[in-house]
């Protein structure tokens, strides 16, 4: 995909866009994962399995269309493995991602004994810092690493229906699992900021289980606002300036609750397609917006369709304050039709230039 | 030393002569020789010098059909008269053309090969569904398993098929072959063997088969 | 997103002039490929002319090949001769196939095989309305005309089928000889049609011979029955004032060259080869007369790396750019539904890459 007249290379408009300085255009980025593989002819599962092969498939994906240097990966059971319970890896025609097997809480009597795993080895961390070294070694200025939040990591230690119970039944529990959670994901970070360094790396941080179609606001602010604040405020003190906040699925009640949070400098808000990107922009003026084109959509609809979601994202996203990348609202299809995905490119081009 | 009688039966087959093949097996017969013998060193032989001409390219597949026909039409008189407990199979293969693809021409060759050869063979036909190689395998015992294809769209069926054979019995023996087919892509779509023309892939169903045994 | 090409970046086009262009052009048969790349159906791409259409443009839009959206599929023939044939579905089929009786099973056929009515007035057999449909499609569009056929000998194997016009090669060549007339006055017949109703010179017809190859028949059969008849089809659609010829030279075709050299192909033609047959060869036989198209192997463009069909398309274009009526990159035959995106974009920057000029 050649734009008619991109003045900025990547790297240039992604660190402009970041500093905040004025871009060429809209950037775009794919969130991209099993698509990449199919892209490029690989099983879904070697993108996950094997860093090596899911960052050259994403290079290529991106070098093909034209996104924006910054590969993605996000591993969603993190917690889950590394703390002793099992993991499917995508195979067959429909399973898209890792999914869990079994949980390593069953009982309160597991979660009292949860020990921290050896951060260096332990399930799918050595992936993630793969994935993080193979990028910069390709030359991407900056990668998306999913070290996800903390109430997601909780629902994977234990599954989100105990989870939901706990939360009203066992309320020292879940701020047990909390604290654990906290302290897993923020040794995570720590390694991999001692590994990778921070300048490339952006941590991106998932969240789809606090979403109010589960857990009411007033949940979020008792068992996941304080966690995540102190999670938040520590990854900026380890020198993480920006951070990729994923707000997944239906949080509209959440957001006045998220926008107390410290979310980086910038913080890029991914949107999710339920959540309206003019009332992300309310919410987050001085962030970089990203989103929210809704996946379904791009891999069943018409292509006028997509073009069309495509052109209104912009429209909203070009007045977003603090910077704008227009993205799916969640993980792209891994099997949308090339030419949706090229009507996503070509909105860009026909309306996303601010120049 | 083979018969005389076999040695022209083998002949028969080469030369593409179907007449000269029916005239002779009921010679075999008149004679009282052994037909289990006239069919592997007379009828069998000479369909195993055919695929040789066309290994060398000499012979091409009209030649090999009218070899074929010349070979069946024998084996439809000597098959009867073969004494029960003589004939030793040396295994069953299961054959078709995989799923969504309906060129047949070399899958029949590859059966008329086994079939020269003594193998009992269970030909499922042409756009065969995924699931009925691995169901056809277990209901016959089969100890090899043979795909072939075409396109390569439907090729990619066979990685599918593999799989499914070898969860039912993972001892089965897999070949692969076709036009688009290489020795890379079978590896990699965990076939035990591949074939590039139909006498190899006996050949090379023997030596896995033996190497499995041993 | 429809409009009218721009002459100069028309690098086939060019090619067929004799103009220069700026690098080689790559083009493919893309049919089922489109499909997937734009989330319509394979059956569409055979079936609906006008969806088949758009699906191709759109797949031309996002990958930037040079060929134009085109119809046909490689077992005309028996629909066009009455037989039915079933569209691709389920997720390993490619292409249509036939369904149930051959129009020739028996030697009583071939005496009763008559030619199919012609006439653009609704009354034409088989897939050549919904080809007709398609190719005003391709004059709206201003493009090249291109009508898709079989070339004598794979139109009569659709016919009768492979092993029985093998057969009957060696026992009954005159069965053959009656089926090869009957099909050459068709395809003279169905080119005719299609000069009259869009002017000789804007139609570029494709002949694709897959079924001739050495995988199949002799040399010595090829020059029997195939040559005299692929050579007065060839001879016929010129005459038409037709100028130029696409020829795809399908599969291991190497033994059959000195003969296909008798075949007039147009000034120039396009012959297109498979991998079986190597592009250092194609230049010397054909070079002289005719562009050189082809010949990536479509498998490993469907499960090779991206690096790997890199590599091949540098070097086919290294054996094959400077030929001096021309080169195009393509596939060695259809591209294969499956192909990962990525490697069809390894052929155009190959091309950007390695093929300037």
């Amino acid at each position: 995909m050649q734009f008619k007249k991109d003045e900025m290379t990547s790297e240039e408009r992604l660190t402009a866009l970041f500093a905040g300085r004025p871009v060429d255009r809209v950037p775009f980025h794919g969130l991209a994962t099993g698509f990449n593989a199919i892209n490029v002819g690989y099983r879904i599962a070697d993108f996950y399995r094997d860093a090596e092969m899911g960052v050259r498939a994403a290079t290529w994906t991106i070098a093909q269309y034209n996104w924006e240097k910054m590969p993605h990966i996000f591993l969603g059971p993190l917690g889950a493995p590394e703390f002793g319970g099992s993991i499917r890896w995508p195979s067959g025609e429909y399973a898209q991602a890792p999914q869990i097997e079994r949980h390593p809480v069953q009982s309160e009597e597991d979660a009292m004994k949860l020990e921290m795993p050896d951060i260096r080895t332990a399930g799918f961390i050595p992936i993630l810092r793969d994935f993080a070294k193979h990028s910069i070694d390709a030359g991407h200025p900056y990668c998306l690493i999913a070290t996800d939040e903390l109430f997601l990591c909780v629902a994977n230690l234990c599954s989100i229906d105990i989870l939901c119970k706990w939360v009203i039944k066992k309320p020292d529990l879940v701020h047990r699992l909390m604290r654990i959670a906290t302290d897993f994901k923020l040794a995570i970070s720590a390694h991999l900021a001692e590994e990778i360094g921070t300048d490339r790396l952006i941590p991106w941080l998932g969240e789809p289980t606090t979403e109010n179609r589960l857990i009411s606001p007033k949940t979020f602010e008792e068992f996941v606002l304080p966690y995540t604040d102190e999670y938040h405020e520590k990854l900026i003190e380890m020198g993480y300036r920006i951070v990729a906040t994923h707000i997944c699925g239906e949080q509209n009640a959440n957001y006045p609750l998220w926008s107390k949070i410290r979310m980086g400098e910038p913080g890029i808000i991914s949107v999710s397609q339920e959540v309206d990107l003019e009332d992300a922009i309310r919410y987050f003026p001085n962030d970089v917006i990203m989103g929210n084109l809704t996946p379904a959509l791009i891999q069943s609809g018409t292509p006028n369709d997509v073009y069309e979601a495509a052109r209104v994202c912009i429209e909203k996203g070009k007045k977003a304050t603090g910077g704008f990348i227009l993205a799916p609202g969640c993980e792209m299809p891994p099997k949308a039709p090339p030419y949706n995905v090229w009507m996503i490119m070509k909105a860009i081009d026909d309306f996303g230039w601010y120049v | 030393m083979p018969h005389a009688l076999f040695k022209k039966l083998s002949e028969a087959v080469l030369k593409m002569d179907e007449e000269a093949a029916v005239e002779l097996s009921r010679k075999v017969l008149d004679e009282g020789l052994d037909a289990y013998s006239a069919i592997i060193e007379g009828l069998a032989e000479g369909m195993s010098q055919a695929g040789t001409l066309y290994d060398g390219g000499e012979y091409y597949v009209p030649e090999l059909l009218l070899c074929a026909d010349a070979l069946y039409a024998g084996l439809d008189i000597l098959r009867p008269h073969i004494k029960t407990g003589e004939a030793k199979f040396r295994g069953k293969v299961v054959i078709g053309v995989v799923e969504g693809d309906v060129h047949d021409i070399g899958k029949n060759l590859v059966k008329t090969m086994f079939e020269a050869e003594g193998w009992e063979v269970y030909d499922l036909g042409k756009d065969v569904k995924v699931e009925r190689f691995s169901q056809e395998q277990q209901r016959v015992g089969a100890c090899v398993v043979a795909l072939s294809a075409l396109m390569t769209t439907s090729m990619l069926a066979m990685p599918k098929i593999i799989e499914s054979v070898k969860s039912a019995d993972p001892g089965a023996i897999v070949l692969v072959g076709g036009a688009p087919l290489s020795p890379e892509i079978a590896a990699g779509y965990g076939a035990d063997g591949y074939a590039d023309t139909a006498k190899n892939a006996v050949v090379t169903a023997r030596n896995l088969l033996s190497a499995s045994n041993s | 997103m429809q409009k009218k090409r721009d002459s100069s970046k028309d690098r086939i086009g060019c090619l067929l002039s004799g103009q220069r262009i700026d690098r080689v052009p790559v083009s493919t048969f893309i049919l089922g490929f489109a499909a997937s790349a734009t989330g319509c159906s394979t059956a569409d791409i055979y079936s609906d002319p006008q969806k088949s259409f758009e699906a191709q443009l759109k797949t031309r839009d996002i990958y930037g090949y040079d060929s134009d959206p085109f119809f046909g599929y490689a077992s005309y023939g028996a629909w066009e001769f009455g037989a039915k044939i079933r569209l691709p579905h389920g997720p390993y089929q490619q292409a249509p196939a036939v369904e149930g009786r051959l129009p020739v099973e028996t030697e009583k056929d071939v005496e009763a095989l008559e030619l199919p009515k012609l006439a653009c007035d609704g009354m034409l057999p088989g897939a050549l309305p919904l080809a007709l449909e398609f190719s005003r499609l391709q004059k709206k569009h201003g493009m090249r005309i291109s009508v898709v056929l079989g070339g004598s000998f794979t139109v009569s194997v659709n016919i009768a089928s492979e092993a029985r016009l093998c057969r009957w090669m060696i026992r009954k060549p005159d069965l053959v000889h009656r089926i090869l007339r009957v099909v050459t006055d068709h395809l003279v017949g169905v080119l005719t049609l299609w000069a009259e109703i869009f002017g000789a010179v804007n139609v570029v017809p494709q002949l694709w011979e897959p079924a001739a190859s050495n995988q199949i028949i002799s040399p010595g059969l090829f020059e029997k029955f195939v040559l005299p008849y692929q050579k007065e089809l060839h001879e016929k659609t010129l005459e038409l004032g037709i100028n130029h010829i696409l020829c795809h030279i399908c599969g291991a075709h190497e033994k059959n060259l000195p003969f296909w050299r008798e075949i007039p192909m147009g000034n120039p033609g396009i012959v297109s080869f498979g991998t079986e047959v190597p592009l250092r060869t194609a230049v010397r036989t054909f070079g002289s007369r005719c562009i050189i198209a082809g010949n990536i192997r479509p498998s490993t463009l469907q499960t090779g790396s991206k690096e790997l069909v890199r590599t091949l398309c540098r070097e086919a274009i290294e054996n094959a750019k400077d030929a001096p009526n021309g080169f195009i990159l393509m596939p060695g035959c259809e591209m294969p539904v499956n192909t990962p995106p990525s490697n069809l974009q390894a052929m155009i920057r190959a091309s950007e890459e390695f093929g300037r000029y």
